[in-house]
């Protein structure tokens, strides 16, 4: 009779035991985050990932079972992993190479005490964000800069932090930043390049494209990018020294004007002048070139007499005239660089030299 | 011939020259107004605590107190905390740029606490008992953190001095090291132990410390090492995983007194929680793949609740009641993962502020910034709310100053 009473005992303990265990199969990756940052980790490619089997478990006492007396049976991707399942074994650790489905059975020994759970895990890549730092107030993590920023102080400062790459790369400084200007590679200082100093130039504005990529050296699959369209509104005076680079010095560059710099405000008789000289010399040129194709088709075409001898002179008038022009050049560009750069679209044409601080201290 | 030629060419000069100074003379177009403003244009209705620059750094409002929003700060703050009691309210909050702590009052102005220099400060916690206060401040500096403890007298200074009366005046903080490897401390409610996570490279594990010479004692471990921890009750730390949209999240309780941990919440993606003062329901939040949801869990019905509005419930506060609770919700929601895409700053919101009811799932909207005919953009962080529910505190994410709203319905 007592055996029978503590049969049907049992029989309704265990099934309601049962009904309260619960196993969650939680992941993380060894991939880097920002010491702050309160959200989790990603899973990128080739990052190292750690599964756990979060069991909670009660016994016929209704009290939890301690976790690692429980036997786990790993599946990933339909195959059994038995080197890794059995008891206590809550924790598998492998490379994502792909997008992997992990399974997980969790019971009592010697019972039919069990949970299942089924977890999918999909890479995702790596990031590169953006952020403003200020030597007071830090990095500015509540406000991501991307897209378009209108710079509206003289300079800022950037620093690209990467989220979810392989954290041993990251902390070992094993991942490498190209800052571009306007696709001009930016040099920086290697012992930091993870920051750009960003100056309006004095005069002159426009728009620059910033962009950065981050390569794990370590994982060649494991790289990002982050671009950035700077808007700037600098000193709007029209000035014949202002000369577009591209420099670095201590992790800084200025950006580059982009509208036509004589063409800004010019309110002076002087700059009058000066506009007017860049833009006909352009106008000359092409009317030399055009009178040159006319005459040279008389001279070789026409059968009317006369006509021959009358281009010819007009030829060499022309020729005499272009050496006048060429003459008026020189001399221009002597008294000032600035004034001879026929340039009708207005964007910058120079190739920019970029001075190498790598031996510099 | 000659005379046309020269005529010509005159005339093409001057063509040219004057399209030239036509361009030039162009007004440009002024520069976009930019977001480094503090303080907003005159027509806005946000009125603005200003300063009487006295040693003690007290601010005295100085217009129409129960106007719906007003800024507290012109400065970044990085942490706002409710040091009441059950019986009173003490709002702080931290300047982020220097470590100043602040009282917040029911009226609205604000008074300078403590003018000790911590510059960084990432996260603050605090508590306080009849006769004092205690607060942990976490700071990050050159990539090293240092955190600290700070332990003040409620009675001080002057006699009849209190915070609680909010006539407190300024003084030094006495601050003490602690375990600077110690990520995310937390104090217990009465202020006699604190918490923290100790990180190893395979597991984790819980350490209570006491704040005489007590040795620190592990409560739990845990394989898992990104958690975010929470002492609500004494006998009630919350256990979190950090939360994101691609992986599901678990909520557990740990009883420090017997050590003893509870699944709460699992299988959430997103998973963000935030627990009553009773501890008896979790408002919680969880990822749709591209929005978010809210919902309620009774932990002695084991009823799940949809809520009817959508947030996050790091956007939220408790009322001291348990009962309802006030949130920030987004006027629209960009398609996009949650909560990372918010942690990030990839995304911004602007909220409505509501009030529900967890029982009956009412729900009412408090303010709408936009009715209320105010401009910014208003994205709540850090939440908090006094203890007679007349004011609500929250840091604006957007550009981290402090506000306070006044707790109405019908806008």
């Amino acid at each position: 009779m007592i055996k029978i009473f503590i049969t049907i005992v049992l029989g309704f303990i265990i099934p309601v035991a049962a009904l309260a265990n619960t196993v969650d199969l939680v992941w993380e990756a060894d991939a880097y985050v920002p010491p702050t940052y309160q959200g989790h980790t990603k899973a990128a490619l080739n990052n190292r990932l750690k599964v756990v089997a979060l069991a909670h478990f009660l016994d016929t006492k209704n009290k939890p079972l301690d976790p690692k007396t429980l036997d786990y049976q790993w599946v990933k991707d339909g195959q059994a992993l038995t080197g890794v399942s059995g008891i206590g074994k809550h924790t598998i650790m492998f490379n994502l190479e792909g997008q992997s489905t992990l399974g997980v059975v969790v019971k009592i020994p010697n019972t039919d005490v069990r949970q299942a759970a089924t977890t999918v895990i999909r890479p995702v890549d790596p990031e590169i964000i953006l952020y403003e730092e200020d030597s007071l107030f830090g990095i500015n993590y509540t406000k991501a800069v991307t897209g378009d920023y209108q710079l509206a102080q003289p300079e800022i400062t950037l620093r690209a932090e990467p989220f979810n790459f392989n954290r041993s790369a990251v902390l070992g400084k094993r991942l490498q930043y190209d800052w571009q200007l306007n696709n001009q590679k930016i040099i920086t200082d290697p012992a930091e390049q993870s920051i750009l100093h960003i100056k309006q130039p004095t005069e002159g504005s426009g728009t620059n494209q910033l962009t950065v990529i981050a390569k794990n050296l370590s994982q060649i699959l494991q790289t990002a990018t982050a671009k950035l369209n700077i808007s700037f509104q600098g000193n709007s005076l029209f000035n014949w020294n202002l000369l577009p680079t591209v420099h670095a010095q201590n992790n800084s560059v200025t950006l580059i004007p982009t509208g036509i710099p004589e063409m800004q405000n010019v309110t002076s008789v002087n700059s009058f002048i000066s506009a007017a000289l860049k833009n006909i010399i352009t106008l000359l040129i092409l009317a030399t070139v055009i009178a040159l194709a006319w005459y040279g088709m008389q001279y070789l075409g026409s059968n009317i007499p006369g006509m021959k001898g009358f281009a010819k002179v007009r030829i060499w008038d022309i020729v005499f005239g272009l050496i006048l022009i060429l003459g008026a050049y020189l001399i221009l560009n002597t008294i000032n660089p600035q004034i001879n750069k026929p340039n009708l679209t207005g964007l910058p044409t120079e190739q920019h030299t970029v001075p190498d601080l790598r031996n510099q201290k | 011939m000659v005379k046309k030629i020269i005529l010509i060419i005159i005339v093409i000069v001057l063509g040219v020259g004057g399209y030239g100074y036509w361009n030039q003379s162009r007004e440009v177009a002024p520069p976009p107004p930019t977001d480094f403003t503090f303080f907003p244009t005159g027509e806005d209705r946000i009125f603005l605590a200003t300063s009487t620059a006295t040693n003690t750094g007290q601010m005295t409002l100085t217009s129409q107190l129960d106007e719906p929003a007003v800024k507290l700060s012109d400065r970044a703050v990085v942490s706002v905390f409710n040091l009441g009691t059950a019986s009173s309210s003490l709002i702080a909050y931290v300047e982020k740029a220097t470590g100043h702590i602040y009282e917040a009052r029911t009226d609205g102005s604000t008074n300078r606490l403590f003018n000790s220099t911590i510059p960084g400060v990432m996260w603050v916690s605090g508590s306080l008992n009849q006769t004092e206060a205690k607060i942990i401040i976490s700071a990050r500096q050159n990539g090293q953190t240092n955190n600290q403890l700070g332990s003040f007298s409620l009675n001080g200074g002057n006699s009849g001095d209190s915070f609680i009366a909010g006539t407190s005046t300024e003084r030094a903080i006495t601050l003490k090291p602690l375990d600077n490897s110690a990520l995310w401390p937390v104090i217990a409610p009465g202020g006699e132990q604190w918490a923290h996570l100790n990180t190893q490279a395979q597991e984790s594990q819980v350490i209570i410390n006491g704040f005489s010479t007590s040795s620190p004692i592990a409560i739990y471990s845990s394989p898992l090492t990104e958690w975010v921890l929470n002492w609500v009750s004494p006998t009630f730390i919350s256990l979190q995983t950090k939360p994101d949209s691609t992986t599901v999240g678990v909520l557990l309780a740990l009883n420090p007194k017997t050590r003893v941990s509870e699944r709460l919440i699992g299988g959430v993606p997103g998973l963000e929680t935030t627990l009553s003062p009773d501890t008896n329901t979790v408002v919680y939040s969880g990822s749709t793949g591209q929005g978010i949801f809210l919902a309620r869990f009774h932990r002695p019905s084991q009823a799940v609740t949809r809520l009817p509005v959508q947030t996050l419930a790091k956007k939220c506060t408790w009322a001291p009641d348990s009962i309802h609770i006030y949130c920030a919700v987004p006027k629209n929601v960009t398609p996009a993962g949650y909560p990372e895409a918010w942690y990030q700053g990839k995304i911004s919101f602007n909220d409505n502020f509501w009030k529900i009811n967890t029982q009956t799932n009412e729900a009412a909207i408090v303010l709408n910034p936009e009715l209320a005919n105010i401009r910014e953009s208003l994205d709540a962080n850090s939440l908090v709310v006094n203890q007679d529910e007349s004011r609500l505190f929250f840091i604006n994410k957007t550009d981290n100053t402090l506000w306070s709203i006044r707790l109405t319905q019908g806008f």
